[in-house]
């Protein structure tokens, strides 16, 4: 089997081999609380290799037993059609690896049947239990009562009545789980009604189970848990380690069933509610029926009007805080890395290496560093809102507008975000639960214009057009472009959303069949770990790429070196500095020598090269050769377009604003003596940023995400495929017109 | 809550409360208003995650109210929140109201009562 549970908690030293415990429950039950309470020490996440499950992994102590503690993702059902699905029932079952020696299952009491219906799964395959139920602390609010005893009785299997938040009930709960460690037994089966038809189907598949996984076919029991399992699973599936032999006779026997007129989905999951329903019909006494804290709070959050405004100011806040309040940190990472750069070129000897060093490698350090600030903080939020409950509103509230263009609901996050930055944007399509719906959500949010395209749109508009000349009022030519490439942008994203979804990302749509939690507060510890965890990720798995794309990107501006060129600029600076005394004017003359050498060397890189080799492709768009270098640099981050154009135009520090590098670009002419940047071209080359995946970091975080270089590769072909398309679409059409 | 869908049906003209056979769906419950389901359709995946979520035959559930843009919905049942969209809830049909009035209305009972 493919990743097993031994392989998510590698052993950090040789020791005998610890028994693992498994973590399983709903989503929002409260495991992750349970999990940091129980383990309480760092702990390490998982990935299994090709797909993006999380799968946490800590020791924890239950008495005198030192266990692994493996938490995994959410679910309501062991029940799987996608992949991530299957590996987590895998773990969880320890299907083809070692069985986990005991499983946790944390149970919503506020949701008392329909949260049982998993440990009531879990029991039918024999595997040892403990119960625990959370949030008891709610349901003694309410003014109900919950007999753990008697669900005790029934179950068979230890129930601890906990309150994860509060710590309450731990140490009842680690000793319920050391009985169970230390005196390993399989608890009774559950007596469950199904129908003699339905049990014959049941046996037919298990005969097959043991067929094809010898291992599972070791009790009568488990085997018909696999058979039911299949029997659930099975059919217009994405699972993809399923024997064919399996699938076969799991088909023959849905068939016989659907000719028969029998509804086997019915006849497998009624007899386990009608069980539920009889056991929490003894162990629960509800309290008086009266409006709760999520009632009164949703009668406002969700409300037609204040609903729709709270969503608006909730999103507001997201979003300022990507675009403004990150970027304090975001400059002193910058400072920080330009300190190091100028400390290590003052301290090495001149040479090569040293330009590795300092340009290459901190320089790439710096390129991923700077996404930290905005990825801790969009996974503060995006935290916050998921753990409190409102994520799911999000999804409730804007599912209908998403939806029209085939996305979830809970991809309305990631794509506001893509505003900000692609990077943390992609990160936080983790929320959505299909994979699908996240590829696609992943595929079309880079074509938001993020922050770093604004240097690019500041720069151009500021060149080719007048852009605080008053058109509308008070509203700027400036910004009324600016209005229109961002509206430009998310409906060219809503439209390859669209697109994608009838094409490569065809199928049958998921439906949204989302539970609404009631409101919590949000464990500030919780959040942190997960901020924590996210962080380390990226710059462990995205990181690493980013760096070893910068230094290649480096080096394809910076080499191969033109000795001559240096030994002339050399000469000419010596001339400089003997016929003039130290003088303001001195050193500007060195500083615009300096720079001029910058240009010429850049000329001479594979990377000049390179734009020249391109500039026959490029110049139907209007652009020549020293734009193609700019788009080629601009790779490393969209924003460093701008300051490549000011090394390729001999500009030192140029930014967006700075007026010698505006009238130096004004001023620029082609071979053939026309204007480089005009109006015209200015459009196509911003329509070019507005589509063109110019972004190294965004590919290696779509590599990271979706496991698979294949979606970076389509995502960027047909983003660079469009903005092409588009650039020429609108130079040659403006040409037509008389414009040039 | 049957006197209520009363003049509503008499509006539309379409007798609902009479005519044992005639379907309703979970689609077209008004907020406010509780049913019990009676079948639960539509694909595979949709039914089975319904029922897993203990959405089934028998169980009582209450419309509590629709998004901002009217769709999706948002349900009470077994006591916790759910939301699914109109499409789905349009597969979703509910028993014909006279048999809830003989049903005592708490989610226990309802599934033994109609099972
Ligand atoms: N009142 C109360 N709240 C709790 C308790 N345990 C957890 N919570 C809160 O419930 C929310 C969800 O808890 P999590 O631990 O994130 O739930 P989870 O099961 O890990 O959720 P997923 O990560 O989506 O699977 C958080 O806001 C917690 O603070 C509890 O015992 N009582």
């Amino acid at each position: 089997m493919k990743g097993s549970a031994a392989e998510v908690a590698p052993a950090e030293e040789p020791q005998p081999a610890r028994p693992q415990v498994v973590l399983v429950g709903n989503p929002n039950a409260g495991k992750t609380t349970l999990y940091n309470a129980l383990s309480g020490s760092r702990a390490r996440v998982g990935n299994y290799p090709g797909i993006t499950v999380d799968v946490r992994a800590a020791r924890a102590n239950f008495g005198d037993v030192v266990a692994d503690l493996l938490d995994l993702p959410g679910t309501y059902s062991l029940a799987a059609r996608s992949a991530e699905e299957e590996v987590a029932v895998r773990v969880t079952l320890g299907h083809g690896g070692e069985a986990p020696a005991a499983a946790i299952v944390v149970v919503d009491a506020t949701a008392l049947t329909r949260s049982l219906y998993l440990a009531l799964e879990l029991l039918e395959t024999g595997l040892p239990l403990v119960i625990a139920l959370n949030m008891m602390d709610e349901v003694e609010a309410s003014g109900a009562t919950i007999d753990s005893a008697a669900l005790e009785r029934d179950l068979g299997v230890p129930v601890v009545a906990i309150a994860a938040s509060k710590k309450r009930g731990l140490s009842a709960l680690r000793e319920a789980v050391e009985r169970t460690l230390s005196e390993p037994s399989r608890p009774a089966s559950p007596e469950l009604a199904y129908d003699e038809a339905t049990q014959g189907d049941v046996e037919s598949v298990a005969r097959a189970v043991t067929e094809v996984w010898p291992e599972e076919g070791a009790s009568t029991r488990r085997s018909q848990a696999w058979a039911r399992w299949a029997l659930l699973s099975l059919g217009g599936d994405e699972l993809t380690d399923i024997p064919a032999r399996l699938r076969e006779v799991t088909a023959e026997v849905r068939e016989r069933a659907e000719v028969s007129g029998r509804d086997l989905e019915d006849a497998l999951i009624a007899p386990r509610y009608a069980f539920l329903d009889a056991i929490t019909e003894r162990a629960l006494t509800r309290g008086l029926p009266r409006k709760s804290r999520t009632d009164r709070l949703d009668s406002v959050l969700l409300h037609p009007a204040w609903g729709l405004g709270a969503f608006l100011l909730v999103m507001l806040v997201v979003f300022q805080a990507l675009f403004s309040w990150a970027s304090p940190a975001m400059d002193a990472i910058g400072e920080g890395i330009g300190a190091t750069q100028s400390a290590l070129q003052a301290w090495l000897p001149p040479g090569v290496l040293t330009d590795l060093l300092t340009q290459g490698i901190v320089g790439g350090v710096g390129n991923v560093l700077v996404f930290v600030p905005q990825i801790a903080l969009l996974f503060l939020f995006v935290g916050f809102l998921e753990d409190s409950g409102y994520l799911a509103r999000v999804a409730f509230v804007i599912d209908r507008l998403m939806r029209s263009v085939g996305l979830h609901g809970r991809a309305f996050v990631p794509l506001l975000s893509g505003f900000a930055c692609a990077v943390p944007a992609v990160m936080a399509t983790r929320t959505i639960e299909s994979r699908k719906d996240r590829l696609l959500t992943m595929m079309a949010l880079p074509l938001m214009s993020c922050s770093a395209r604004l240097p690019v749109y500041v720069l151009l508009i500021s060149t080719v057009f007048v852009a605080n000349r008053a058109v509308l009022g008070p509203i700027s030519l400036g910004s009324l472009i600016l209005f229109g490439i961002y509206g430009f942008s998310t409906l060219a994203s809503l439209t390859a959303a669209a697109v994608m979804r009838r094409t490569v990302l065809k199928g049958e749509r998921p439906p949204l069949v989302m539970e609404l939690p009631p409101y919590r507060w949000p464990q500030l510890g919780n959040l942190l770990r997960a901020v924590g965890a996210r962080v380390r990720s990226f710059l462990v798995d995205a990181g690493t790429i980013i760096l070893a794309m910068s230094v290649v990107l480096w080096a394809l501006l910076s080499f191969p070196k033109d000795h001559a060129l240096e030994a002339r600029f050399e000469a000419q600076r010596a001339d400089v500095s003997a016929a003039q005394a130290p003088s303001p004017e001195r050193t500007r003359a060195l500083a615009a020598l300096d720079a001029d050498e910058a240009g010429a060397q850049l000329r001479a890189s594979a990377a000049g090269h390179f734009g020249r080799l391109i500039e026959p492709a490029l110049k139907p768009l209007g652009f020549d050769w020293r734009v193609g270098v700019g788009l080629i640099g601009a790779f490393a981050a969209r924003e460093v377009f701008v300051s490549t154009m000011g090394t390729v135009f001999g500009i030192a520090d140029a930014d967006e604003t700075s007026a010698p590098l505006r009238q130096t670009l004004t001023r620029a002419r082609r071979e053939d003596g026309s204007l480089l940047f005009t109006p015209l071209s200015g459009i196509s080359l911003m329509v070019f940023f507005v589509f063109a995946c110019q972004c190294m970091s965004t590919l290696a975080i779509v590599r990271r995400e979706s496991g698979s270089w294949r979606w970076p590769a389509l995502l960027f072909t047909y983003m660079t495929g469009l903005a092409y398309l588009f650039s020429l679409l609108v130079f040659q059409i403006g040409r037509a017109l008389g414009y040039s | 809550m049957s006197r209520r869908s009363r003049p509503l049906a008499f509006l539309l003209k379409v007798n609902i409360t009479n005519d044992v056979k005639s379907t309703r769906t979970l689609s077209a419950l008004p907020p406010g208003q509780k049913a019990v389901v009676q079948r639960v359709g539509g694909p595979r995946a949709l039914r089975r995650r319904l029922m897993e979520m203990g959405l089934l035959p028998g169980t009582e559930i209450e419309v509590i109210r629709a998004a901002p843009m009217r769709d999706p919905i948002e349900l009470s049942l077994r006591g916790y929140r759910l939301s699914i969209r109109l499409a789905e809830a349009a597969q979703v049909t509910l028993a014909p109201p006279v048999e809830l009035s003989s049903t005592v209305a708490t989610d226990d009972h309802a599934l033994e009562q109609a099972a």
